[in-house]
């Protein structure tokens, strides 16, 4: 292997080195990104809206007893929050 | 909810450090299964050479794999899909920048950068994912729960139970709580509470079990948002899936249950298309499902295998002892028990009709009413009951009871009456059969298979005159009633451990 090589190769893994960094950052930004969303007002006065088109879908997905059980331990969980 | 702590250049770096290990260590996991030996390299290096072996073998079950190891989830068909796409436009060289970009928006859109993986590859995985997270026991769960702790012996180490994680991504071993309501329903070791709900932080360090080239016995109907991941395991990844077929009711007799039922049933009709085999609990459900695999050629698919797996018609040592302790009172009407979820299609209104026109010409009896059902289904029958009840007749319906009530009632019971109008069983009339108790049912179907067996008055469940002079043979004809009896005490009722020996010898084979 000559030292050209050996260059290129090295330049090859700080480039996918960089590139894995960047994925990282990026996929975990986003994630940030979501809990900054998450704590706009609109995002909050927008909440009820959601949590009746979530309990719906769970009520379409596994009936509407265990979707109220589950809603039950969700308010439970929030309120213990506070 | 993540955590907010304040942000800084030293966490994002600590996190990103974390987010590249975990990955790398998924890798390693992977690696072994595609051939691939990736010892001592960064993870970086370690994708780049995944990537390009995937690349090269250009088979969708490694593809489904590496997208598991990058993401710690199972991708959709279309993910899958847009990936396998990428790679066979990339060269080898660009074949881990076309990974990165197609599990990109899995990877942010979920909390799964810190989760390890395991494979599983040589035992049987059993999802029992509605059995695990509820306290409902009503068909499948009952089903279910009498047939995986027959596994819990000599086989105990050749199948692990599985559930889906929270949010609704992957696999994952059942907590101790969850492995009670599966096998100890009727003996709990654990006091009965609801599964906690996870954080964020703790979702991401899930442990998620991948089958890969195993196979996977799915033992219930799935929720509507997994089956699109259960279909990519069923097409792509080299496990096979089978599946225990209940019924088609939500589809063939959609006319009788609500849309949303229905559409969740035909989005699990096309993890059926590409399932390996589909066990059906009797041979009418069978029959449907078979009905559904020809029509497949179609679409220029084979679909699986469909095979009868009649259920088990024996009662639990717990229902056949709470139905024993009971004790008949000589003088009190006889009783006529009907158990059944309440909907359209169990025709509790023509048995109704029936009672009211028996009491009307001055037979004496109670007849009493056992099942669960929406508001919208029960209103306007409730109050027909209550009305009948306050002119005089004995009436009621219960909407809530426990097992051991409900067997009690059984052993109280003249006889039961189940003219369903479609079924993919029917074990209330199985263990009415089991419990020694004659049963008026239908004349066709599941209902007819348990029923040619003896014990029964079989009727054309549309056919109310019909349902009216059964009825009235059974509480008038004590010989016709005695020849029932005769005939129940010459059966032998199946075992859930026969039906659980065929299930596994399938499932093995």
């Amino acid at each position: 292997m000559n030292q050209d090589q050996t260059t290129a190769e090295k330049d090859l893994e700080e480039l996918r080195e960089a590139v894995l960094d960047d994925w990282l950052t990026v996929t975990s930004n986003v994630t940030d990104a979501l809990r900054d969303i998450q704590q706009t007002v609109s995002w909050r006065v927008t909440r009820p809206l959601r949590a009746a088109k979530t309990f719906s879908r769970k009520v379409d997905e596994v009936g509407v007893v265990p979707a109220g059980r589950l809603a039950a331990v969700e308010v439970a969980r929030r309120l213990g929050r506070r | 909810m993540t955590s907010t702590a304040p942000v800084t250049t030293e966490n994002v770096s600590d996190e990103i450090g974390a987010l590249r290990a975990a990955l790398g260590t998924r890798l390693e996991v992977v690696a072994p299964a595609l051939g691939v030996d990736v010892s001592g390299l960064t993870p970086s290096e370690q994708l780049d050479r995944l990537a390009r072996s995937v690349h090269e073998s250009a088979d969708p079950a490694s593809a489904w794999l590496l997208f598991v190891g990058v993401t710690a989830t199972f991708p959709s068909t279309a993910d899958l899909a847009a990936l396998r796409r990428a790679l066979l436009l990339a060269t080898p060289a660009t074949a881990m920048l076309a990974v990165l970009e197609r599990t990109m928006d899995v990877q942010s859109r979920t909390h799964s950068g810190l989760r390890t993986i395991e494979l599983v590859s040589d035992t049987v995985l059993v999802d029992v994912d509605f059995c695990a997270k509820y306290e409902h026991n009503t068909g499948i769960q009952r089903v279910v729960r009498h047939m995986v702790p027959e596994w819990s012996g000599d086989r105990a180490e050749g199948h692990r139970l599985v559930a889906w994680n929270q949010d609704s991504t992957g696999y994952r071993e059942l907590t101790a709580e969850q492995v009670d309501r599966v096998l100890h329903w009727n003996d709990r070791r654990l006091p009965k509470k609801d599964d906690p709900v996870l954080t964020d932080a703790d979702l991401r360090r899930e442990h998620v079990l991948v089958p890969w080239r195993a196979t996977l016995l799915v033992a219930e109907v799935p929720a509507f948002h997994v089956c699109d991941s259960l279909t990519s395991i069923a097409r792509w990844s080299g496990t096979a899936v089978d599946l225990i077929g209940y019924d088609a009711i939500p589809l063939v007799s959609a006319d009788s249950v609500p849309n949303a039922e229905s559409e969740r049933f035909a989005r699990y009709l096309t993890i059926v298309k590409h399932a390996r085999r589909v066990y059906g609990i009797s041979v009418s459900a069978a029959d449907e499902f078979r009905g559904f695999v020809a029509t497949l050629p179609s679409q220029g698919l084979s679909g699986p295998e469909v095979v009868d797996v009649t259920l088990a018609t024996e009662v639990s040592p717990v229902a056949r002892a709470a139905a024993s302790v009971v004790t008949v009172d000589p003088e009190a009407e006889p009783v006529v028990l009907c158990v059944g979820s309440h909907e359209p299609r169990k025709n509790q209104d023509a048995t109704l009709f029936a009672a009211e026109l028996l009491h009307r010409e001055g037979h004496r009896f109670r007849i009493v009413f056992v099942g669960g059902g929406s508001r919208l289904a029960t209103m306007h029958f409730d109050k027909r009951v209550a009305k009948l009840s306050a002119s005089g007749m004995k009436v009621e319906s219960h909407r809530r009871l426990g097992d051991s009530e409900l067997w009690g009632l059984f052993g109280v019971a003249r006889f039961t009456v189940f003219v369903s109008l479609h079924e993919g069983f029917g074990l209330p009339v199985a263990e009415s059969l089991a419990l020694g108790v004659p049963v008026v049912t239908s004349d066709f179907g599941s209902l007819d298979e348990i029923a040619r067996v003896g014990g029964c008055l079989q009727v054309d469940p549309r056919d109310d005159t019909a349902i009216v002079d059964a009825m009235r043979t059974l509480l008038t004809d004590d010989a016709e009633h005695a020849r029932l009896l005769a005939e129940i005490a010459e059966q032998r009722p199946k075992s859930w451990r026969s039906y659980a020996d065929e299930i596994w010898t399938a499932v093995t084979a």
